[in-house]
C-alpha cells in the first residue's frame, strides 16, 4: 500500500492540470478577493452649477470639496448639461445653486422680514440608494449648519468622535475560510471521480484486478494521496492568504486541519460515488459539477448563508459544506474552541456516514 | 515444441483413468497433484501417458457458458457451453472473428468475469473460488489496457510487482521485449508497438507459469507484428505456457502448439493447425499459366482434382486434396496435352480455408 501511496502522490504532481484544479485555482481565487475589496463603496461624483456665484455659495462648495468620498467633476456649463451628465450616469449627484443664493439676501431687510431663497436643487439618480442617501445627509447637514449660522444660533450640543481599536474583519478575512472549504470540495469530488472513470476506461481497474492487490488497499491508497494534496492545498491556501494579504486566523491552526480533512472525507466519499454512477469520465465531470457547483453558490463560501430566501437558507443548511464553512468560519476569525462548533461537527459526521453509503452502494471495483 | 498433443483417441483410456486419478487425488492436497500420478501404480502404460498429459493439462475449461442480459430483456449467448484443455509449456491459441467470445472466454479463465454455468481450472484450482491462489501463477494482458499515465515504465513494472510483495530487476523485465532504453519514459511516449510489448512486459513482474494475452499483436504493422512474435517464443521457451487470443490466421498458425476455432461463441475445431488444414477436404491449391487452347475438361478429370478455375490472366487454379498425390497425374496430363506446366506453384491451405469451410465465412468479416 506505501508503494501505491507514493506512486499516486508522485502522480498527482506530475500531472499539470490537476495541479492546477487542486492548487493554482484556489489561490486565484484568494487572490481576486484579496485585491477587490468588496466592502468598499465607490467615490461619489458629482457636479455643481453654480448660478449665484457669490461668497457663501463658493463656500458651500468648499465645504463639499472637503468630504473625502465626495469627488468633483468639470462644471457643466448649464444646467441641463448637468442633467445630461447624470442620465448618462457619468455623474452620481448635481447639485444646482440658484441665482439669488447670496449674502444679500440673508441679511434681513430694512422691514425686517427676510426675502424667500429659492431652494437648492440636487438632482439624483434613483437607481443607487445608497450614495443617495449620503449625498443627501451630506448637503443636509451643511445646510443646517449655514442656517444656524445666518440666524447667529449658538451651537449648543456637539459631539467629539473617537474610534476603538476592534478587530478589523476584512472580506478576504472571511472569504478564506470558504475558499478552504471550496478548494477541499472540488478538489476531493472532481479529482476522485473524474481519476477513478478514467482508470475504469483505460481498463486499469480491471488489470489491477487481476493482481493479488486487495480492493481495499487500492481505495485506501487512494484516499490517503487525496488526503495529503488537501493538506498541502489547506497550507498553501492559508500561508498565501496570511503572506499576500495579512489575512488573520484567530482561532487553532490544529483544529482547521482537522476540520477539513473531516470534510475532505465526506467528498471522497461523494467523488466515489460519482464515480460508481458515471459510465464514462465526461459523466463523471458532469455529474461533479452538478454535486459541487450548488454548494459552491449556495454554501456560504462568497456571501453568508443569511442573504438567502427562507426556504433555499433552510435546505442548504443540510448540505456538508455548509457546516464545514460555519465551523472553519467560527474557528478562523471568531477563534472558537471544539465546544463552539460541535453541531457543525455533528452534521459533517452525519454526512460522512450518509456520503459512505452512498459510494458503498455505488461503487463497484470491477465494472459490469 | 512440436507435440500435437491430444490428437491420438484416448477418450477410452481417460474415462478409464479418471477414476484412478480420483482415487489419488483424494488422498493429496491439489499442489501435490503432480507428484500424485508419479507415485500412483500403474499397470499400463496408456495410462500413465494418458495421466500425463492429464497433469500437464494446466488449464481446463469445463462446459463453460455466459450469457449477457440486453437491454431489451433479450439474451445473448457470449459463449455456448466450450471445454477444452490447455497443456503445460504450450502456446494455446483461440482463434475466431470479432465478437466470437475469445476475449470473455479468456476474462473468465482469468477470474475477471464470472460464468453462467460451467467451471475454469488452473492447476487444479477453480479460477473463481480459489482466485486469490490462482493471481500469483498468472499473468495478463489486457486488450488495450492503458497504464499508469504519470508513472515511468520503471516505476509502472516496481509498482506491479509490489502487488505480488515482489521486488523485479526492472532492467532485466525490460530488456525482454527490448525497452530498457524506455524504462524513464512514460506510456504515452511509447509507439504503439511499443505499448504492446510493455503491457506483455507488465505481465511478466510476478514471473508467472500461465501468460495471458489478448489480442497481442492487433493494431501493429506486419514489421512489429513479427518482431512480437519473437518475444512471445522466447517468452515460451523460458517454460511459460502461453494462452492467447488473435484474429489473424497467420498469427495463429505461425505461433500455437494448438488452436482452437471459435465462432459465435462455440469451439468449431481444435486441434494443431497443421492437422487443421491437413483434415481439410483441399488441402493445397496449384496454380500454373495456360493458354487459350487449354482444356478444362480434361483438367477436371486428372486424379486428386477437385476443382478447377481459370482466371482473366488464363492462370488455371487447381483445387487438390494432397498435392503430392496429384502433381505425378497434373505432369502426365501436360504430357498428354503437349503443354508445360509453366510457372507451377503450390499452395498449401490455411487456417482461413478451414475457417472458410467450417463456417462459410471469412476470418476477416
Amino acid at each position: 500500500m506505501w508503494k501505491l501511496f507514493i506512486a499516486n502522490i508522485k502522480m498527482t504532481f506530475r500531472d499539470k492540470q490537476a495541479i492546477f484544479w487542486s492548487l493554482l485555482f484556489p489561490l486565484m481565487f484568494i487572490i481576486i478577493f484579496g485585491l477587490f475589496d468588496f466592502s468598499k463603496l465607490g467615490d461619489t461624483k458629482y457636479v455643481i452649477v453654480d448660478e449665484s456665484n457669490s461668497q457663501i455659495s463658493q463656500q458651500f462648495e468648499q465645504g463639499l470639496s472637503k468630504i473625502e468620498v465626495f469627488k468633483k467633476q468639470t462644471t457643466p456649463g448649464s444646467v441641463d448639461e448637468a442633467k445630461q451628465l447624470l442620465k448618462d450616469g457619468k455623474v452620481d449627484v448635481a447639485i444646482v445653486i440658484p441665482s439669488d443664493f447670496n449674502q444679500n439676501n440673508i441679511v434681513p431687510q430694512a422691514d425686517g422680514t427676510m426675502s424667500a431663497i429659492s431652494p437648492i436643487q440636487v438632482y439624483y439618480s434613483a437607481s443607487n440608494a445608497t450614495i443617495n442617501q449620503i449625498a443627501l445627509s451630506v448637503v443636509d447637514k451643511f445646510i443646517d449648519q449655514m442656517n444656524m449660522q445666518a440666524a447667529h444660533t449658538p451651537i449648543i450640543f456637539s459631539y467629539t468622535s473617537e474610534s476603538i481599536e476592534t478587530k478589523t474583519i476584512k472580506y478576504i478575512d472571511m472569504i478564506m475560510p470558504g475558499i478552504l472549504g471550496m478548494a477541499i470540495m472540488m478538489s476531493a469530488v472532481i479529482g476522485i471521480s473524474t481519476g477513478i472513470s478514467r482508470y475504469r476506461e483505460q481498463k486499469l481497474l480491471k488489470r489491477l484486478a487481476a493482481t493479488p492487490v486487495k480492493v481495499r488497499t487500492f481505495l485506501i491508497a487512494e484516499v490517503l494521496s487525496y488526503l495529503l494534496v488537501n493538506l498541502v492545498q489547506i497550507s498553501l491556501i492559508i500561508a498565501f492568504a496570511r503572506i499576500a494579504f495579512h489575512v488573520q486566523v484567530y482561532g487553532n491552526y490544529f483544529l482547521i486541519y482537522a476540520i477539513s480533512i473531516f470534510g475532505s472525507i465526506i467528498f471522497l466519499n461523494l467523488g466515489f460515488a460519482v464515480a460508481g454512477y458515471s459510465k464514462n469520465t465526461k459523466t463523471a465531470e458532469a455529474v461533479s459539477q452538478v454535486v459541487t457547483m450548488p454548494m459552491m453558490f449556495f454554501s456560504g463560501v462568497f456571501f453568508s448563508t443569511e442573504a438567502l430566501p427562507g426556504i433555499i437558507s433552510k435546505i442548504v443548511e443540510y448540505l456538508p459544506l455548509t457546516p464545514m464553512i460555519e465551523a472553519l468560519r467560527a474557528v478562523s476569525i471568531n477563534g472558537d474552541g471544539l465546544s463552539a462548533i460541535w453541531t457543525q461537527l455533528g452534521f459533517m459526521a452525519g454526512w460522512i456516514v450518509i456520503s459512505f453509503f452512498i459510494a458503498w452502494k455505488l461503487f463497484k471495483f470491477k465494472d459490469a | 515444441m512440436d507435440h500435437d498433443f491430444g490428437h491420438h483417441d484416448t477418450t477410452k483410456v481417460e474415462n478409464n483413468i479418471r477414476g484412478n486419478l480420483t482415487q489419488c487425488i483424494d488422498h493429496t492436497p491439489p499442489s501435490f497433484l503432480g507428484g500424485a500420478v508419479i507415485i500412483c501404480q500403474h499397470t499400463n502404460n496408456d495410462i500413465l501417458i494418458a495421466q500425463l498429459e492429464m497433469y500437464m493439462a494446466i488449464i481446463s475449461v469445463e462446459s463453460l457458458y455466459k450469457e449477457f442480459k440486453l437491454p431489451n430483456k433479450k439474451k445473448l449467448v457470449a459463449i455456448d457451453h466450450i471445454s477444452f484443455s490447455v497443456e503445460k509449456g504450450e502456446i494455446f491459441g483461440l482463434l475466431g472473428p470479432n465478437g466470437a467470445g475469445k476475449t470473455t472466454t479468456l476474462e473468465i479463465i482469468e477470474g475477471l468475469q464470472d460464468p453462467t454455468s460451467g467451471v475454469t481450472r488452473m492447476k487444479g484450482l477453480n479460477t473463481h473460488t480459489e482466485l486469490d491462489k490462482v493471481k500469483r501463477v498468472i499473468g495478463i494482458q489486457l486488450q488495450s489496457s492503458a497504464y499508469y499515465e504519470y508513472l515511468r515504465l520503471g516505476e509502472i513494472l516496481e509498482l506491479f510487482a509490489s502487488f505480488y510483495n515482489k521486488t523485479v530487476d526492472v532492467d532485466t523485465l525490460l530488456d525482454i521485449v527490448n525497452l530498457r532504453d524506455k524504462k524513464k519514459s512514460l506510456i504515452k511516449q511509447l509507439s504503439g508497438g511499443q505499448q504492446q510489448r510493455f503491457s506483455i512486459c507488465a505481465a511478466l513482474v510476478n514471473d508467472p507459469e500461465i501468460v495471458f494475452l489478448d489480442e497481442p499483436t492487433t493494431g501493429l504493422d506486419p514489421q512489429a507484428r513479427r518482431a512480437m512474435w519473437e518475444f512471445i517464443e522466447q517468452i515460451n521457451n523460458e517454460g511459460k505456457t502461453i494462452i492467447l487470443t488473435t484474429h489473424y490466421m497467420e498469427e495463429a498458425e505461425f505461433l500455437c502448439n494448438r488452436v482452437g476455432i471459435m465462432d459465435q461463441g462455440k469451439i468449431i475445431a481444435l486441434d494443431a493447425p497443421k492437422n487443421l488444414i491437413r483434415k481439410l477436404q483441399s488441402s493445397s491449391k496449384i496454380s500454373f499459366q495456360g493458354n487459350t487452347t487449354t482444356d478444362i475438361k480434361s483438367l477436371k478429370e486428372v486424379s486428386g482434382v477437385l476443382d478447377v478455375e481459370k482466371n482473366g490472366g488464363h492462370i488455371i487454379h487447381l483445387k487438390v486434396t494432397k498435392s503430392n498425390e496429384t502433381i505425378p497425374h497434373l505432369h502426365e496430363w501436360a504430357k498428354k496435352h503437349n503443354t508445360t506446366l509453366q510457372d507451377l506453384e503450390i499452395i498449401s491451405a490455411n487456417l482461413e480455408d478451414v475457417f472458410l469451410e467450417l463456417t462459410g465465412k471469412t476470418l476477416r468479416d
